[in-house]
């Protein structure tokens, strides 16, 4: 059983396929803990590319990876949701710890602190000049409000409708095409302001 | 603008690039934060686990302690001649043959009259909410700087400081009748516009003209009567501005069914709803101010049914045309069209409030989203006709950017 080497009690629920998770709902709420990892498997990579949507390839996305799932394992007993799938429910605290995270980086960027994780390496894997250009769409993401950015984030990067996009920031449908709007015309005026910016959008749409 | 193709092909490529970040090892980081994951969960567990529950009692213990001493405690109350400690939320009922009274701990009593059933609902410290299920009761309120009573009689909803009257309900009957000795109260409930003050030596009475035995026995032990609201007919009493059919009643609240008020102030809309509902959706809509009708809007968009939000909102409009509650309720109207996307209604019902409150306390955010639903309506001539309007009167407000941005959008003007 390498996938739950760590998991010490009843890792058979692990294995049925049936298995919602309400069932590690109330494992979690009995104590048991290491059911997380298994709320983590079935979850996690969809939370850390949510993140990464938000905040961009980050060195701090794993971090903030882990404050999800440690918020997810102690706030369990206030999680009221009757869904099948804890998805939403971590979906809102991944939404809720991206924004403090953005927060917290404009603060100390007003304070003229330098905030470590924003400039992670240049993957290899990426072409340089598409990586200049998206450091220089991130770079533009940033100048936007916390709310405006998760909500355009999540809208064009991520791909989410908007009925989704209002879950994931509890908030309602008419917020978050407020957000979004404004999102669009701030991110407009920044990117007409950055011709490599501008060059690639035209580029991409093509 | 940047069309939504050109800025979802964008956002596909920058999720490209993030997707392309992982150097290969799509899982690695994440095996790390599993591993680290179960490592504070076996800590968590085992720190649950073997927690010094000495010093968390002893804590705890201090702590409460600390707070039983500093914090204000809500009033305690007593029954009878015996004195025996009252419980909130049980049922009391005098017998046919005597009354019953109520000592609380401020020195305020309330005497409950033979025959009749109510219940202590809430206590606070500086009052209580007390229901009247049937039956009258003799009310004397200690003055104090903050008092919060309340009592519920039947669908009347009695707000009192420090006073002395004498309060009844007849469910059968539905005649409610009140008589003040000192002080004043408020009263809010069916057939009352808003909320009615009533002041010392002043009596109210709702209902029929011929007073049920109940209320009889009440409003005839007052020393001074002067009849506020006096139906001339049975069934009329219920007075609303709007006309034509007789407007159907709300169900008194029964001993199992909690005040659709209390579970929305507890934020329990989906509750508080049904509640509603069960003590008759329609027959509210028919009789509530409409300040509570704002409010039961709220709980049915809270509740996610905005159907019933929208009818609470039209009943609002059609019994209080002309009010500023009406101009809300074309408001409220807006907001929810514009979430349902229907653009061409947001617009609409926003054009209303505007028309009818042109500088209501929210006509500033009424334009900035009649500026933006035109705009997501494709009506761009109008909109910039809103957005300048907006600037003309808020340049620096919130939706200044916005208005600003479709003004330019839609050309020179």
């Amino acid at each position: 059983m390498p996938a739950l080497a760590n998991h010490s009690r009843n890792d058979t629920l692990a294995y049925l396929p049936t298995a919602d998770d309400r069932v590690f709902v109330e494992r979690l709420r009995a104590g048991d803990r290491p059911a997380i990892a298994i709320v983590f498997d079935r979850h996690g990579a969809a939370i850390e590319r949510v993140l990464e949507r938000v905040l961009g390839c980050d060195t701090e996305v794993p971090d903030l990876l882990h404050d999800v799932f440690v918020q997810a394992m102690l706030g369990v007993s206030r999680y009221r949701g009757d869904s099948a799938s804890l998805r939403p429910w971590l979906l809102q605290i991944a939404v809720r710890t991206a924004r403090k995270c953005i927060r917290r980086r404009t603060t100390r960027r007003m304070l003229g602190l330098r905030t470590p994780g924003e400039l992670p390496d240049a993957p290899d894997a990426v072409d340089p000049e598409q990586q200049t250009a998206v450091r220089r769409a991130h770079a533009a993401l940033d100048r936007l409000p916390a709310d405006e950015r998760i909500a355009f984030c999540l809208r064009f990067v991520e791909g989410m409708q908007l009925g989704e996009i209002a879950d994931a920031c509890d908030t309602s449908l008419a917020t978050v095409k407020r957000r979004l709007l404004r999102a669009r015309v701030r991110f407009e005026q920044l990117a007409a302001k950055d011709s490599l910016l501008g060059r690639w959008i035209e580029e991409v749409a093509r | 603008m940047i069309d939504d193709d050109r800025l979802l092909a964008l956002g596909r490529a920058i999720a490209a690039a993030h997707d392309g970040g992982h150097h290969g090892d799509p899982t690695g980081g994440r095996a790390r934060v599993r591993a680290r994951l179960l490592d504070r969960a076996g800590r968590e567990t085992t720190r649950s686990h073997t927690l010094p529950w000495v010093v968390g009692l002893g804590l705890s213990v201090a702590a409460a302690l600390t707070l039983w001493i500093a914090w204000p405690r809500a009033l305690t109350f007593a029954i009878g001649p015996e004195a025996s400690p009252g419980v909130a939320g049980a049922w009391l009922a005098a017998s046919d043959a005597e009354a019953h009274s109520l000592r609380f701990s401020d020195g305020s009593v309330i005497d409950l009259h033979a025959g009749s059933r109510a219940r202590v609902v809430q206590l606070h410290e500086d009052g209580a909410q007390v229901v009247l299920e049937t039956g009258a009761a003799h009310l004397a309120i200690v003055p104090r700087g903050a008092s919060r009573w309340r009592i519920d009689a039947g669908p009347y909803l009695v707000d009192v400081t420090g006073t002395r009257f004498d309060v009844a309900w007849d469910p059968q009957a539905e005649v409610f009748a009140l008589t003040l000795h000192e002080g004043s109260v408020t009263v809010r409930g069916p057939g009352i516009d808003g909320e009615r003050s009533v002041g010392m030596g002043e009596a109210m009475r709702v209902g029929p003209p011929i007073p049920a035995p109940l209320i009889a026995a009440a409003v005839t032990e007052a020393p001074e009567i002067a009849v506020v609201a006096e139906p001339a007919e049975p069934h009329r009493e219920i007075r609303t501005p709007s006309k034509g059919r007789v407007p159907s009643r709300p169900r008194a609240p029964t001993p199992s069914a909690p005040d659709w008020r209390l579970l929305a102030e507890g934020a329990s809309y989906r509750e508080a709803l049904a509640a509603a509902e069960a003590q008759g959706f329609d027959g509210l809509c028919d009789t509530l101010p409409a300040k509570d009708l704002l409010r039961l809007a709220d709980v049915a968009r809270f509740a996610r049914r905005p159907e019933r939000a929208a009818a609470a909102l039209d009943a609002v409009r059609k019994r209080f045309p002309d009010s500023d509650g009406a101009a809300m309720a074309a408001f409220e109207r807006g907001r929810m069209a514009f979430g349902r996307g229907a653009h061409g209604d947001a617009a609409r019902w926003f054009a209303v409030y505007l028309r009818e409150r042109p500088d209501g306390a929210i006509a500033r955010e009424a334009t900035g989203r009649l500026m933006e639903s035109q705009h997501e309506a494709g009506r761009t001539g109008d909109a910039r006709e809103s957005a300048g309007r907006y600037l003309a009167r808020w340049p620096d407000g919130p939706d200044g950017d916005l208005a600003r941005r479709l003004g330019a959008a839609t050309g020179p003007g």
